[in-house]
C-alpha cells in the first residue's frame, strides 16, 4: 500500500510542482530585460516584430491589446504588466496546487499566447515547457500534495505515466536521429562547434582535449544515448545507467553551453518519468514509514 | 468507452508528433545536403497538418515541433553589430536568459537574409513574398539600429548595422594550429539616423 502511495504521490506532484517552478523561474529571469525584449521600447518593438509570428489561429498579445482597445484604452506596456502578473500568479497557483487543473489551463493559455506573440525568441526550453503545461492540464496533477486537492481522486495514474514516457522517448529518439543524419556529428566537429559557439559560450575551455578523441567519443555518445533512449530507459536493468547518462548530458549542456533552463526542464522530465515512479527510497516514503512505525497502526509492506 | 476514447485520443496525439518529427527531420536533411525535396510527399504530409483544428491543437499541445536540436548541423554563432563613427555596439541585456533568447531572434532573421539568393529565386511563386520579407527584416534591423543609436547617445548620423559571424576554427583546423577566430560580416545595411 505504501509503495503504491509512494508511486502516485511522487511523480505527479513532483511533475506539477517542478514544472510550475521552472516556468516561473524562467519567466522571472526575463523580468530585468522584459521591456528590452517585449515592450514598445524593445530592440525589435512589438508593433513591428509581431508579424514575425505567423501562427494565425492563436491571437498574439498585440492583437488582443488592439481588440481590448476598442472597449478600454490600455497602453501596450500596461497590458504587458497585467499579463506578467496574471502568468506569474497562475504558475504560483499551479505550483501550490490551488485548483490545479484551472491553474494549468490558464498557465497554458497565457504561455501559448506569449510564445505565439514572441515565437522568434523561443528555443528548446519553450517547446518542453509547452508540452509539460499541456500535460499538467491533461493529467490529474492536482490529486496529490495540493493545497486544494481534486474531489474525485483517480486511482490509476499509470496510463498518464506511459504517455509522458512515450512522449519523452519520441523526443529523444528524433533528437538523436536528426543528429546521426549530419556528417559533422560523426567526427566530433558538431560538438566542438556547439561548444565554441559565441552565443553559448560559457568560459569553460576544453580546447586542451582537441588532440584526443574526446569530441568524437562524446559526439557518438550523445547520438547513442538519445537514439537508444526508448529502449534502454524502458528496460529495468539498464534504466538507472541510462538515466545517469542522460542527466550527465544535460548537466554538461547547462555548464558548457549555459542553457540552464533547457537542461533543468529536461532533467525534471526524466526524473518525473523514469526515476520517481520506480524509486522506493523516496524521502516521503521514509517519512511515512517513520510515522507508521511510531503509531504502530499499520504493518509496512516493503 | 472512456478508456477507448482515451486510447484513441493519445493514438492521434502521438501520430501527429511522429509525423511532425519525420517532416522536420526530412526538411532539415534536404536543406543541409541541398537535396531537392519530394514535393508530392511533402504536400501530402503537410496537408494532414494544415486543417485549422489540427494546427490549433498542435499549437496548444506543442506536438507540431520537431526535436532536432543542434542537428543535422550546428549553426555558426553570430550577432547583430551596429557601427557608428568607428564605435561598435551590440544589444545589451542584464540576464543570460534574455541574451540567449535574443541570439535566437538574431539567427532567425539573419538566416533568411543570408539564404542563397539563387535558391530564393528558383521558386517563382515565392519571389514576391521573399522580397517583402527582406524589406520587413531590413525594417527590423533599422528599428534595432535606432534603439542602439539612442541608447548609446551616438552623434554621427551615418551608421550601419549587420549580422557578423564569429567563426572559431573547426576541430581539424585547430589540430593544424589554426587558432584565430574569424570575424565575417555577412550582411550589412546603412542607416541615417537623427537624435
Amino acid at each position: 500500500m505504501l509503495q503504491q502511495y509512494n508511486k502516485k504521490i511522487h511523480w505527479l506532484s513532483f511533475f506539477r510542482v517542478s514544472i510550475a517552478a521552472i516556468c516561473l523561474f524562467n519567466f522571472l529571469s526575463l523580468q530585468p530585460d522584459f521591456d528590452l525584449l517585449f515592450g514598445t521600447q524593445a530592440y525589435a518593438p512589438a508593433d513591428i516584430s509581431y508579424l514575425l509570428s505567423n501562427k494565425s489561429y492563436i491571437p498574439s498579445l498585440v492583437k488582443i491589446n488592439e481588440a481590448l482597445n476598442t472597449v478600454l484604452q490600455i497602453k501596450y506596456d500596461s497590458f504587458l504588466v497585467a499579463f506578467r502578473i496574471a502568468y506569474t500568479l497562475s504558475l504560483i497557483s499551479l505550483l501550490i496546487g490551488f485548483y490545479s487543473r484551472l491553474s494549468a489551463i490558464i498557465s497554458l493559455a497565457l504561455f501559448v499566447v506569449f510564445i505565439n506573440s514572441y515565437g522568434f525568441y523561443s528555443y528548446g526550453f519553450d517547446c518542453f515547457a509547452n508540452i509539460s503545461l499541456f500535460y499538467c492540464f491533461i493529467f490529474p496533477v492536482g490529486n496529490y500534495n495540493a493545497i486544494k486537492p481534486s474531489k474525485n481522486i483517480e486511482q490509476n495514474t499509470k496510463k498518464y505515466l506511459r504517455i509522458l514516457q512515450i512522449h519523452i522517448s519520441i523526443a529523444y529518439f528524433f533528437s538523436g536521429f536528426e543528429k546521426i543524419l549530419g556528417f559533422n556529428w560523426h567526427n566530433g566537429e558538431s560538438l566542438w562547434k556547439a561548444l565554441h559557439n559565441i552565443n553559448y559560450a560559457s568560459g569553460i575551455n576544453l580546447d586542451f582535449l582537441a588532440g584526443t578523441p574526446f569530441f568524437l567519443i562524446m559526439g557518438w555518445a550523445t547520438i547513442v544515448l538519445e537514439m537508444l533512449y526508448p529502449i534502454f530507459m524502458n528496460i529495468r536493468q539498464t534504466r538507472k545507467v541510462w538515466l545517469f547518462g542522460i542527466i550527465g548530458l544535460h548537466l554538461s549542456i547547462a555548464v558548457l553551453m549555459g542553457l540552464t533552463f533547457f537542461s533543468a526542464i529536461m532533467i525534471i522530465l526524466n526524473i518525473a518519468a523514469y526515476y520517481i515512479p520506480y524509486s522506493n527510497s523516496g524521502f516521503e516514503l521514509k517519512m511515512l514509514k517513520h510515522f507508521f512505525k511510531k503509531n504502530n497502526s499499520l504493518t509496512i509492506a516493503n | 468507452m472512456k478508456k477507448c476514447l482515451f486510447i484513441m485520443f493519445f493514438a492521434i496525439h502521438f501520430t501527429l508528433i511522429v509525423i511532425a518529427c519525420c517532416l522536420s527531420a526530412y526538411k532539415s536533411y534536404c536543406e543541409f545536403y541541398h537535396f531537392q525535396k519530394n514535393t508530392t510527399v511533402l504536400n501530402t504530409v503537410e496537408k494532414l497538418l494544415k486543417p485549422m483544428p489540427v494546427q490549433l491543437y498542435g499549437d496548444i499541445s506543442a506536438c507540431q515541433y520537431g526535436f532536432g536540436f543542434f542537428a543535422p548541423n550546428v549553426k555558426s554563432g553570430g550577432c547583430i553589430v551596429f557601427e557608428n563613427n568607428t564605435n561598435i555596439y551590440t544589444p545589451e541585456f542584464y540576464g543570460k536568459e534574455a541574451k540567449n533568447r535574443f541570439s535566437v531572434f538574431e539567427c532567425h532573421i539573419s538566416d533568411f537574409l543570408l539564404k542563397d539568393k539563387a535558391t530564393l529565386q528558383k521558386n517563382k511563386e515565392q519571389v514576391l513574398y521573399d522580397s517583402l520579407r527582406i524589406k520587413y527584416y531590413n525594417l527590423i534591423y533599422k528599428a534595432i539600429s535606432a534603439k542602439l543609436f539612442n541608447q548609446n547617445k551616438c552623434v554621427s548620423k551615418q551608421s550601419n548595422i549587420g549580422f557578423t559571424l564569429f567563426e572559431y576554427p573547426g576541430l581539424a583546423e585547430y589540430r593544424k594550429n589554426i587558432r584565430q577566430r574569424q570575424i565575417i560580416k555577412l550582411y550589412q545595411i546603412n542607416t541615417i539616423l537623427n537624435n
